[in-house]
Formats: C-alpha cells, structure tokens, sequence
C-alpha cells in the first residue's frame, strides 16, 4: 500500500488558513488548509453544511476570502478570475442553468469562452447522455440538466474540473455516467478533479485524495490509502457486560452495548490492542474501516437510533 | 361547536351539489385579502391625503386627484393581483391553479367560474369603493358611480385578456399579440362612435369589454386544452427571435446575446405593454369624454394630465424593472453563466451596459411610435387637440419627434441612473418617489406652494434616512468600508447641493422653481456619474462576494 501524502506533489489548487464567515453566528470554514495534488481525484466529504460548497466558490473566486489565502494554478481567484476560470470546468450542485435556453444555445454559448473547446468531444458527450440538442433546459429532468452541465464543463477539457455534489438526487445510471465522465477526464494526462459528496462509498470508489470537513473545520486530508491505513476497526467481546463504552487510546468512537463492542481508531493500533487486551476483552476482528465508518467516527456522531 | 360542524355540513353539501360554487368559494378565500388591501387603500390613504391636499390648497395636489388616484390604484392592484394570483410560476402561466385543472369539470366552466368571478368581483369592489368614496367626498370630487363600474370591469377584461391570451409560456408573445389586438378595437370603438352601430353611452366600452372578454376565455381556453403548452405561432415566434444555433465568434459576442436574451428582449416589451394600456386608457377617457359624454368630472378626466405622465410613468417602469431585475439577480447570488466565464469583469460591464442601452433605445423609439398613433387616432376621429393645452403645447414645443425621443431617454438615463445609484438603500422607495416628484415638477410652472415644501423635505428625508442606516450598519458591523465611505460621499454630495439653493433660496435669493430645476438637473447629472461609479462596483461585487 503505497502511502503518498499531499505534500509530495505539484499542486493545481491550495488553501491555507481560510476562514469564512456568514453574519456573526455561523463560521462556515474554520482556519481550513488544503492541497490539490495535479492529477488526482480528490473527494471533499462532509455533512450538510458542513463548508463544502463554500470551499469551493472560494477555488472559484466567488467568495473573497476573509482570513487566509486561495491559489488556484498559483493564481488568486480574486485577482486574476480570467486566468483561473479558463482553467475551471465547474458543475454546480442546484446545475443552475437557464430553463429557457437551448442545449445546443447552452454549448454554442460556453464554447464562446473557451478556445480549447473540443467539439468533437462535445458530440460525443451529447450522444452519449442521449440529449436532444433542441430540448429547452427547462424540459429536461433533474439528471439530464446534470448530463447538460456536465457537458459544458468537460468539453474545454478543463485542466481543473470542480463538481459539486454532482450525483446529489441522481439515479443510479446519471450517477455512473458522471462518474465514468470524472474518470476518463483524470485519464487525460495531468487533469485534476475535485468533487464534493456525501455519498462517501462513491467518493472511496474513485478518489485518491479525501478532505473531510466537518464543521467548517478540515478533520481529515489525506490520500485514500493513507487514511485507510491509519485507522483500524477492532470488534471486541468481553465475558462480563460493560455499562459503558471502554477509554481506548486513540478511539475516534466506540459503538455497541453489553458484550460485543467495536472500536474505530485513528493509527495508534498497538496502544489501543494493549489497552484493550488489559480491560480484559478480546479482539475478534481487526478490519480496515469503510470510507463511511471513518467519516461518522470523524464526525463524532451518533445516529438517533443509536442514541435511542 | 355544533352549529359550526353544521355549517361545514351545509358547506360540504353545496359543494358537492355545485362544483362552480366550490370553486367560486376557494376564489373567494384566496382573494379577499387583497380585497380589504383595496378597501384600505382607499380609505385609509386617500381619506387623510385628500384632506391633507383640501388644507394645503394646492393646484398640484388636487383632493379630487388624490382620492381618484388611490381609487384607481386600489382597483388596479386587485385587478393585477387577480390575474397573477397564484405563487407558483407554472400557475401563473396557467392562468388556473394546477389542482383546479385537475378538477373533474367541464373546462368550460372552470374558465368561466373564474372570469365571472373576477369580473363580477371587480364590478362589485368597484362599485363599494365608489359608493364610500361619493358618500364621502363632495359631489364635484367624485367619480359617476357606473363609470367606475364600466371603467374597473374594462380594466379587469383587459388585463385578463393580456394574462390569458395565447402565448402563455412566452409571456412576450401574448404580450405582443395583446398589444397588436389593442388597437383594432380602438377603431371598433370609433366606428361605433361615429354612430355606426347606434350611439349608445355605453357601447364602445361595452364592445371594448366583449373584444377583451373574448380574448382572455379564449386564450385560457386554449391553455388549459394544451396544458399550458405555447401555440404553434408563439413557438414559432419565440424560436425566431430568439434562438441562436450559428456558433459565436468572440466572448463578447455571446455575452451581448445572453444579456439581451434575458434582459434586452424582456425589457421593451414589458414596457411598451404598460405603456400601450396606459395610452390605452387615456384614449378611453377621450372617447368616453368625446363622444359618449361620459365624463369624469376631475382632472383625470382631461388627457393633458394623463398624457403628462407618459414620460416619467415609462421612465418609473423600466427603472422598476431594472431595481426589480438587478435585485433578483443579486438575491439569487451567483450567475455561473456570466461571472464563472474567462472574462475580465469590465466586458461584462461593458456588454451588460450597452445591451441596456440598446434596449432603452428600442424601448423609447416604439414608445413614441405608441404615442404618434395616439396622436394619429385622436386627429383622425376629428377630436381637436387644442381642447387639451399640454398635448397642443408638448406636440408644438417638440420641434422633430427625435427630439421628443431623445428627451425621453435623458428622462429615463437620468432617472434610472439615479435608481442604480441609490440601489439597495431601505428608504429607495421613498426616494424614487421623490424623485419622480421631481421630475415631474421640473417641467412646470407653477407659484410658491406647500408642494415645493413637501418634495425638498421628501428628498432631505431620504437622504437622512439613507445616511442613518449605512451609519448604523457600519457602526454595527464595525467596519468603515471603502464602500460605506464612497456611499456616504455620494449621497452627501447631491444632499449639499440641493441644500444649498435650498438654503439660498430661504434667503430670499432664489425662488421656488429654480430650486426644483436646479434639483432636478443635479439629480439628472450626478446620477450617470454615480450609477457609473457604485453600479460597476456592485456588478463587480457580484463576482466576487
């Protein structure tokens, strides 16, 4: 398992410091700091509101950032919006694009701002969505409108393409289709993706790099494999029932009740198996946690039937 | 308890016997709100500010004036409100709510319970208000019972016949074909006039009615028949002039044709459609005052005043449309088609700028075009201008009718510049308000009067009330901006110099009417500069947040 770290590669995009705020209440981004290695798939997870779409019009240079800075291509956002937007193809989460327009209006108006705009991909992209070129926007169905915008932002075969929550209310099939379109865009050599999404088991499937941002705080960022590797999941049995969950070393939660517990730590394995094995309970099963388990350890919350 | 489960019994039944009445009733539950907003207006504002207008004693604020005016308001905003009135925006091009449609009824009475409905209530409102009004004001103040009746009725028909006609889902269309309709039933009413068909006093409003009745049954007939799909001839028409399948050649060129897609192309219809009904009434008051002898015995009554408005009304629209506009698109924060482009933020200003004046242009030309027919009309039906001084005095002081057009467009430059300007303060209202005041005064003579009181104070209070709040917010906020500093500069400055003649003027240096023109020019030549200044900084802004 081959641990790269953030650090080690060019960057497209980077973030240090950011702090973003919405009135006097709400901290959207809280001191965040993050790197977009070129050429990677880098999954941006979180809960609802959790700042990620906020993280992401700030790589667009649609929020000025209050604290800390944004580069984007080495460029400010806020500075040089031309240069960094040439190098953007951006699927927005609400896919807010015009009813009234046509999708062939739609393409022949993007193509306008971008020389590099490939039309026989374009094509390609438009049979392979099924799209009726005369079709209104305003006809078409959630994932259609997503297929549309999608195509906009891949035809300029951007070398940075930001889509966020791009499969949020998509079917199964719209929802392979964007994901095919993600791959084969990081297949072209040296072209980044950046993707946001609370599907976590979509995200683990092609993502190379994850930022968990829970809070407006970055709790997590790292490559896929390195998180992997870092956190284990023990299943535990005890012969005498625990009233409450054990203190392990480096536990990010403990789950379960009784007799069968099961602990999901951050990396510190061997003083948590020596903690364990002192309170007297047995490791049935040491197991690399899902995408899933990580995030809801991360987040430090239970769900409700849990809690019940 | 019991008495109101029998009365829901009771309900229930009727209902069940008579799916009109159902719908006549859900009508009712819908619209009596804005019902008693009518019946507010009307008494709450029009009783104080006739009385207010009777102390001051003014020529321009003629307490006949006022309480027609509130009187007509009221009757217009139901009448809007009824074509209109449903939330979502499908339902509004339906003209019928969704649910309604789904009703297992002859389609012909859906559409029938609901014009009779909106007639019938109209009418009624109409005739209420009139009675309070009569009851309450002298007898020269007031307006003859039935013809408020006639007038709120053709009103209704009309505005129907607009909201319900053929090119539902291209509203510009059924627009168009609204504005084109008109004026066939202009000549319709001449014809009928002159004694064609017998000269009763009610005939040419009654035709006028039964023409728009037609139109609006029709065409929501045909809506509902389609499921609110547009005609083949408004598809047709929608696609011609709009669509763009031939690739562009530069970023700018794309930009212009968004822009003027979604702004330009609404913008004068919208505006030559208000324009054409209000011309349309004024050529109404002029029949029923030529021929049927149907007069309204207050100053409305004569065309001088109503066609006076023309300009400042069309300058008030479009500034409303632009206020409207910008403000919706600032609420909906970012456009990724325009500011998520490759472009320097100053082709987007730039292209956004020359769009609008392109279409203010068009806007004016077809605007004078509507007036040189009304104008045309009125000669040929033999009506004698000279009984009306400002249309005989306005037609003969405008030496070519390009200088009546590029006048209007100064109006309309200066007036919404300033909108944009003062754009997102709290008291804008107040202020556009003043300032129509002014404008309107500005062109007029007229003595020493509590009116020039009334509009220095109007503007004062305005800017006070501006420069309060953006104190309050800096303060709160603490943060003196760049932006509060330049906000407080700019509305400082035209403050002082209105002041200042103001002050002079107390002095006894200057009279009156050269503070309004002073006033009125400084507001006129100060606006571009600042709509210039703040309107590029806000565009900019919405960019970047």
């Amino acid at each position: 398992m081959s641990e790269r770290t953030v650090a080690d590669h060019e960057t497209v995009a980077e973030v240090e410091g950011l702090t973003r705020r919405f009135g006097r209440t709400t901290l959207a981004l809280d001191n965040v700091s993050l790197r977009v290695p070129k050429g990677s798939v880098f999954g941006l997870v979180g809960e609802n509101g959790a700042g990620k779409t906020t993280l992401i019009k700030h790589l667009l240079g649609q929020y000025k950032p209050q604290s800390g800075t944004v580069r984007v291509f080495g460029e400010s956002p806020i500075e040089a919006p031309e240069k960094v937007l040439a190098g953007i193809g951006y699927l927005s989460e609400d896919h807010d694009l015009p009813g009234w327009m046509r999708i062939d209006e739609l393409i022949n108006y993007t193509q306008a701002f971008y020389p590099d705009w490939d039309d026989t991909y374009a094509e390609h992209l438009l049979k392979t969505f099924e799209l009726q070129p005369e079709a209104k926007i305003k006809t078409l169905s959630r994932g259609q409108r997503a297929q549309a915008g999608l195509l906009t932002a891949l035809a300029h075969r951007p070398p940075l393409l930001l889509l966020d929550e791009p499969s949020a209310g998509l079917d199964a099939v719209v929802r392979r289709d964007i994901l095919g379109a993600v791959i084969r865009t990081v297949a072209d050599e040296g072209r980044t993706v950046l993707f946001s999404s609370h599907l976590l088991d979509e995200v683990e499937r092609v993502a190379d790099y994850i930022a968990m941002i829970s809070k407006g705080k970055l709790v997590l960022c790292d490559s896929l494999d390195a998180i992997k590797a870092k956190h284990h999941s023990l299943t535990l049995h005890v012969e005498q029932p625990w009233t409450k969950p054990p203190t392990v070393p480096g536990a990010l939660a403990v789950t379960g009740g009784g007799r069968d517990w099961t602990v999901v730590t951050d990396g510190r394995i061997e003083e948590a198996r020596t903690a364990i094995r002192t309170l007297g309970a047995t490791i049935l099963e040491e197991t690399t946690p899902s995408l899933e388990d990580i995030f809801v350890a991360r987040s430090g919350r239970r769900s409700i039937l849990e809690e019940g | 308890m019991v008495s109101q489960a029998i009365r829901t019994r009771a309900l229930r039944s009727m209902f069940r016997a008579s799916p009109v009445f159902a719908l006549l009733w859900e009508q009712w539950r819908v619209t009596r709100g804005v019902m008693l907003f009518a019946v507010a207006v009307t008494l709450g504002i029009a009783l104080p500010l006739h009385f207010a207008a009777a102390y001051i004693r003014s020529p321009l604020l003629d307490p006949s004036f006022v309480s027609l005016g509130a009187y007509f308001f009221s009757l217009l905003v139901v009448a809007i409100f009824f074509a209109v009135d449903y939330s979502s925006v499908d339902e509004v091009r339906l003209g019928i709510a969704a649910r309604q449609q789904l009703l297992p009824m002859r389609r012909a009475w859906l559409v029938l319970g609901h014009f009779a409905y909106r007639v019938g209530m109209m009418g009624a409102l109409a005739a209420a208000l009139g009675l309070v009004v009569n009851a309450l004001y002298s007898r020269e103040a007031t307006i003859p019972f039935e013809d408020g009746v006639t007038l709120a009725v053709c009103i209704m028909t009309y505005v129907l016949a607009i909201s319900w006609t053929v090119g539902r889902n291209g509203l510009s269309v059924g627009f168009v074909t609204a504005l084109v309709l008109v004026w066939p039933m202009y000549f319709s009413s001449l014809y009928v006039a002159h004694g064609v068909f017998g000269q009763g006093r009610y005939t040419p409003p009654l035709l006028f009615m039964a023409i728009c009745s037609v139109m609006a049954i029709g065409g929501a007939l045909q809506c509902h028949t389609t499921g609110g799909r547009t005609s083949a001839a408004s598809r047709f028409v929608e696609r011609e002039a709009t669509s763009h399948t031939s690739k562009f050649t530069s970023p700018e060129q794309a930009l212009r044709w968004l822009e003027w897609r979604r702004r330009g192309l609404v913008f004068p219809v919208v505006t030559i459609l208000l324009g054409a009904s209000y011309l349309s009434f004024i050529l109404i008051v002029i029949l029923l005052d030529h021929y049927a002898g149907l007069t309204l015995r207050v100053s409305l009554s004569t065309p001088d005043a109503l066609l006076g408005w023309i300009v400042p009304g069309a300058a008030i629209i479009t500034g409303m449309y632009h206020l409207f506009d910008d403000w919706r698109r600032s609420q909906s924060g970012q456009d990724s088609l325009v500011y998520l482009k490759p472009i320097p933020f100053s082709e987007i200003l730039r292209n956004r700028l020359r769009v609008r004046i392109t279409s203010v242009l068009t806007t004016f030309g077809m605007l004078s075009i509507l007036c040189a027919n009304l104008f045309l009309i009125a000669w040929s039906a033999g009506i004698p201008l000279e009984k009306w001084p400002i249309i005989h005095e306005a037609v003969s002081s405008i030496a070519t009718p390009i200088a009546g057009i590029i006048l209007s467009i100064l109006v309309f430059a200066g007036f919404v510049s300033v909108c944009w300007a003062l754009m997102g303060l709290p008291p804008i209202v107040v202020g556009v308000i003043v300032l129509w005041c002014c404008l309107r005064l500005a062109g007029q003579s007229y003595g020493p009067s509590m009116d020039s009181v009334f509009v220095v104070y109007g503007v004062g209070l305005t800017v006070v009330l501006a420069l309060l709040y953006y104190a309050v917010a800096a303060w709160r906020k603490r943060t003196f901006t760049r932006k509060t500093v330049l906000v407080w500069c700019g509305l400082s400055v035209p403050f002082a110099m209105l002041a200042v003649p103001w002050a002079w003027m107390i002095r006894g240096s200057l009279d009156l009417d050269d503070v309004f023109v002073t006033g009125s020019a400084l507001a006129l030549g100060l606006g571009p500069a600042l709509a210039v200044f703040h309107y590029a900084s806000w565009v900019k802004r919405l960019r970047s947040r």
